[in-house]
Formats: structure tokens, sequence, C-alpha cells
């Protein structure tokens, strides 16, 4: 009698089940379970065995023929016939469930802001002066470089001026960045997280952050601002004045 | 509406109505548009740069008469050009930069009664007359391509007139009122160095 072999059977212990993850992916694997008994088949007889089958727990390792005969490796003579089992394929039998996430470590230490001196050249599109210098030059401007400008005052008697072409009057130019002024000749360090920065102190982006170069902030209401006209320039000197 | 009222539904809601008869003003709605006139003057001056002229009642007075009358006739069309030279009187006092300014107050409307008239016939003595007034009140009379005829020398000579003239002329883009020199140098002064931005089109007239 001549054994016409097929492909190589495999019989496992159950509880080592899980093992059977590292050849999952392999194609044509079935499994199924008898009792305490794991079978593994499907695997090719002919050429060398994948690694990973080979460190498989196996308890017996059997070469099964076309009429389900069992044979061991080493024998000529069957010991067994193959049972009918209910077979799985791997992927089917080995359900994938997602590893449960584990608290993710809390950060504690808490990033500064900086600012470094920029590389490059910026439009600038603020201006922070006096509010005397601010009156002066409002006094005999011409009405169209005060158009496009808006202004907000504070108690320090210091204003700030935004748009475009500034007032041509001594200050602090800043650099608008996401509603964060920036003074001119600087940028965060690291460069490109100004809109990180903005959604962390300005989520509603409603009112604008002015920086000095050390990076400490404040805020000023975007209802600050009023629209520059000597009227308006020259009633709010009359304000500071009056207290 | 009596003229007090006129005035000021004119400044406030830019909307006026007249009366559909021509009747004498009184004394007193004289008396009582000179005291919205000053109101409106103390108003007005906070947007003047430096210091405004002073506040001249006569010419204020004249021009708020003025414009009032030429509202009822550009409404009454019934009227002619007799009642066109009997209503609208030129000023006959001195012209100073008060009288500019005062008169300014509501001949600054000119320019939309001018419009409001283009449904009338160029040839319209009211038009014409209009149009006369503007050349002879150029500080009020920018924007509508009217050359100036006189009065340039005294805007040009009070420099809070001056810058006004000049917001007025790059507002309403009106390069024909640069041909005179003072006038034009204040204009590139103003712009500065942000002339392609102020004014992208402007173009230097030849003088």
């Amino acid at each position: 009698m001549t054994r016409n072999i097929k492909e190589i059977v495999m019989q496992l212990p159950a509880d080592k089940y899980a093992t059977l993850g590292a050849v999952r992916c392999l194609p044509g694997l079935l499994a199924a379970v008898d009792d305490d008994v794991l079978w593994l088949r499907g695997i090719p007889f002919t050429g060398k065995p994948d690694p990973e089958i080979r460190r498989l727990p196996a308890t017996h390792t059997f070469l099964l023929d076309e009429t389900n005969l069992l044979f061991p490796t080493d024998s000529l003579t069957p010991v067994a016939t193959l049972k009918s089992l209910h077979w799985k394929s791997l992927p089917e039998l080995l359900q994938i469930v997602l590893p449960v996430s584990a608290m993710p470590a809390e950060i504690t230490a808490k990033y500064q802001v900086q600012l470094a001196p920029a590389e490059k050249q910026q439009t600038t599109h603020a201006l922070l002066t006096t509010l005397t210098a601010w009156c002066n030059y409002a006094e005999t401007a011409p009405l169209i470089r005060l158009q496009p400008l808006t202004f907000a005052a504070s108690d320090k008697n210091e204003v700030l001026i935004m748009g475009q072409p500034l007032p041509p009057i001594p200050g602090k130019e800043y650099v608008l960045q996401h509603k964060l002024l920036l003074p001119a000749g600087y940028e965060f360090n690291p460069a490109g997280i100004a809109f990180l920065v903005a959604a962390k102190l300005n989520p509603q982006q409603e009112d604008y952050l002015i920086f000095d170069a050390t990076g400490t902030w404040e805020c000023i209401p975007a209802t600050a601002f009023v629209k520059a006209g000597r009227s308006a320039i020259r009633l709010t000197k009359r304000e500071r004045e009056n207290g | 509406m009596n003229l007090s009222a006129f005035i000021t539904h004119l400044v406030r809601e830019g909307q006026v109505t007249v009366a559909s008869n021509i009747h004498l003003f009184s004394p007193q709605e004289l008396q009582n548009t000179i005291v919205v006139l000053q109101e409106y003057y103390d108003n007005d001056i906070q947007d003047m740069p430096g210091t405004a002229p002073a506040f001249d009642s006569n010419a204020a007075l004249w021009a708020a008469r003025y414009i009032y009358r030429a509202v009822q006739l550009a409404m009454l069309r019934q009227l002619g050009e007799e009642e066109i030279t009997t209503l609208l009187l030129p000023y006959d006092q001195p012209v100073t930069a008060a009288t500019i300014y005062g008169a300014d107050l509501c001949l600054r409307y000119l320019p939309d009664l001018l419009s409001l008239s283009k449904g009338l016939s160029p040839e319209d003595p009211l038009v014409k007359h209009l149009q006369e007034t503007a050349k002879q009140w150029p500080f009020s009379s920018t924007g509508i391509n009217i050359p100036a005829t006189q009065g340039i020398d005294i805007i040009v000579s009070n420099p809070s007139l001056l810058q006004t003239y000049v917001d007025r002329i790059i507002a309403t883009r009106d390069t024909g009122r640069c041909n005179v020199q003072p006038v034009l140098a204040a204009v590139k002064a103003s712009l500065g160095n942000y002339a392609e931005v102020l004014w992208p089109d402007f173009k230097l007239p030849e003088l």
C-alpha cells in the first residue's frame, strides 16, 4: 500500500488556542476543537513549512492522506482516521478584539509660550502708541488715512491702533496672526504654533491677545475697538482727561 | 415743514419735505433755524481737522434758505426763471473762511440736489443756476465735475478748510479740482507713499 499524502495535521492542547494567532494570516489553515485537543490542518505537505507553524506547541504531528488516514511523520503505518469535525478557518475561529485602551497619562508639564527673533520681514497690522501722539496725528491727518483704522484706548493712556496703512507716529508695531498680536520682529518659538496658541488661549477668536517679547500677553476685547475718526479720537481724549 | 425742521431732517435723516407753496420765512422761524444750525456746527467741527473756522450765522442761514428754496423749485415745476432768480439769491456779503464753512453746512447737499435734478433738462434754468452756485462754492461741490471759479485762495489759506477740501477731493476722486498747485500738493501729501493703495488710478494733472 502506498501513501498519497495531501497535507500535514497537528494536534495541540486546547489551552494553547491563542498560539494560533501567530499563523492566523497563513492561507488554507483550518482548525477544530475535539474535547481537550485542538486540531490544525491544511498545512502544505510539499515545501518547507512556515517557521511560525514549526514554532507551534504541537503534541503530535501527522501526515494525512486522501482517505483521511493519519500517519505519524516517521511511520508508514496509519494510527487513526481523522474525525469529522467542525472545521473553521483561523480568521473565523480567532476573532480580533481591539485591546482596551489604558487611561492615557496626563501631561503635567506646561508649555511656556516663547518668542524668538523672526527670520523674515513681516507686515505689521497694529501700533501701540500714546493717546497724545494719536490725538496730535489725528488733528490734522487726512481723513483717508484714518478711515481704514480702528483703535482701542486704555486707562493708562495707551492706544492700540489696527489697520493698514498704519499712521506714521512713534510706537511699537505688531504683527497679527490668528488674532494674536506679536511684537514686530518676533515670532513664536517654535514657529508655526500660532494657531495652537490661539486655540488654547483664545478659542472663541473674538478678542485680541497682545504679546510682549517675553511671551506674556494681555487680552483686548474686540468691543474695545472703535472706528477711527477725528471726533471719536477727540472724544476719547476728552473722556480720559475728565477721568 | 418749516425751515428749522427742514434742516434738522436734512442733517439727521437725509430726507426732507417742503411746503407746496412759497411763503416768507418768519423772523421766529429764521431765529429757530440759526439755533439748529449752531448745534449742527458744534457737532460738525468735531470732525474738522485742526481748528475749524468760526460759526458764520449769516452764511449758514443764507445757505439753509437757498437749499430749502432750491428743493421747492425742483418740486414745484410750475415756477419759472423769474421765481428762480427771486428766490435763489446769491450771497452778497464778503466771503471768508468762516463764510465758506458756515454756508457749507447746508451747501454740502448741493451735489445731491444736482444729482436729483438730473431728470431735468441740462438747459433747465434751475439746473444751470445750481451749477453756477456750485462753481462759486467749490468747497461744497466736489465730485460733480464742475470747475471752481472762486474761493479757492480762501480755502487754501485756511489749513482746516484745505485739508477738508482735499479729503473730499480724494473721497470723490475729483481729479479736476487738483488743477491748483497748493491743492495738488496737499492731495499728494495726504496720499503720501500710499497713493497706489488709497487712490489707485490717481494721475497727476498737467499744471
